[in-house]
């Protein structure tokens, strides 16, 4: 299918809000991460939005981590 | 996400040396790891779509303005922080968050220096400028072009008069704080033939400084290099008015 619009193709098909509230925003020893639900009290690191580069060579912070999680 | 009240909170994984100061950490101990990553030289990444007001969907990279102001302000005030590092690698986006980080990132008093990566395509060209002094990969490119909306502006469509006074804004930004000259900058945006179906240009490393859009061909070795010299300037006392 093909759209001949200026529309946006967020406005056209919205994405569903599940996949955002997955995701938060946390901190973790002062380093802010973008983190998604993978499971049960289990998630998993999926950007370090930092602007420190020292922070991007720290290990426990690697995307792609998993990372325990508990709601608080 | 804004900060509420289930907001979660995360312990580390156990593994190395590392997570036994996590540990103490979690004891209430002071801040260990904080010391050794002092950096004089912070960096900001602009990367994939700058996100306005509506938010894209999950799986795109995103730039987000709410994320990276704060960020320009934490790196301003920060006294330890002399230097700002941008890379650039983005598709453009939103207009407005993108003239927003752009005139943030101009206003800032300390050094800073961006690198083109990859893309600096539409609003990046701004943001791209805005730093005291710009470098551009020989292979990045950018593509200048005319704004393109919806017609919805703040929900409500808008006149031809007012997407043209938008437009004037980026060109007036663009031209303020490069060497480009607004006819160049113009004759680009509305050049036929370069894009398909479209006019604009797509500019690539070398050309991009030949136009006096970007300061000069470079990666992060030079960039890095710039941008300590603009820091020995700026405290030998002469940094007071740095060019651009």
């Amino acid at each position: 299918m093909i759209l001949y619009t200026t529309v946006p193709e967020e406005l056209i098909f919205p994405s569903d809000q599940e996949a955002f509230q997955k995701r938060h925003i946390i901190e973790m020893n002062g380093i802010s991460l973008l983190i998604e639900e993978t499971g049960e009290n289990q998630c998993q690191i999926v950007r370090v939005l930092s602007t420190n580069p020292n922070h991007y060579l720290l290990e426990s912070v690697f995307p792609g981590q998993k990372v325990p999680f508990f709601r608080s | 996400m804004n900060g509420n009240a289930d907001q979660p909170t995360v312990q580390p994984v156990e593994k190395g040396s590392e997570n036994v100061v996590d540990k103490i950490q979690q004891l209430g101990q002071t801040n260990i790891p904080q010391m050794d990553q002092e950096t004089n030289i912070h960096c900001l990444t602009i990367i994939g779509q700058i996100e306005g007001h509506i938010q894209l969907p999950a799986q795109n990279k995103t730039t987000k303005y709410e994320h990276i102001i704060p960020q320009i302000v934490a790196i301003e005030q920060n006294m330890k922080i002399e230097g700002l590092l941008v890379i650039l690698n983005t598709v453009g986006g939103d207009v407005e968050a993108g003239l927003a980080i752009a005139e943030m990132l101009a206003s800032l008093t300390k050094p800073t220096v961006s690198i083109v990566l990859g893309g600096g395509h539409s609003i990046g060209v701004p943001i791209a400028v805005s730093c005291d002094y710009s470098f551009i990969a020989e292979t990045a490119t950018m593509t200048i072009h005319p704004i393109r909306l919806t017609g919805l502006v703040i929900g409500v469509p808008q006149t031809f008069e007012y997407l043209d006074k938008m437009q004037e804004r980026v060109i007036s930004f663009v031209t303020k704080h490069s060497n480009i000259t607004e006819d160049k900058f113009k004759e680009l945006m509305f050049s036929k033939g370069n894009l398909t179906r479209d006019i604009g240009t797509n500019v690539i490393g070398q050309d991009a400084v030949k136009y006096g859009l970007i300061d000069e061909i470079g990666g992060v070795g030079s960039a890095m290099k710039k941008l300590n010299e603009l820091i020995l300037e700026r405290k030998n006392g002469k940094g007071g008015d740095i060019l651009q």
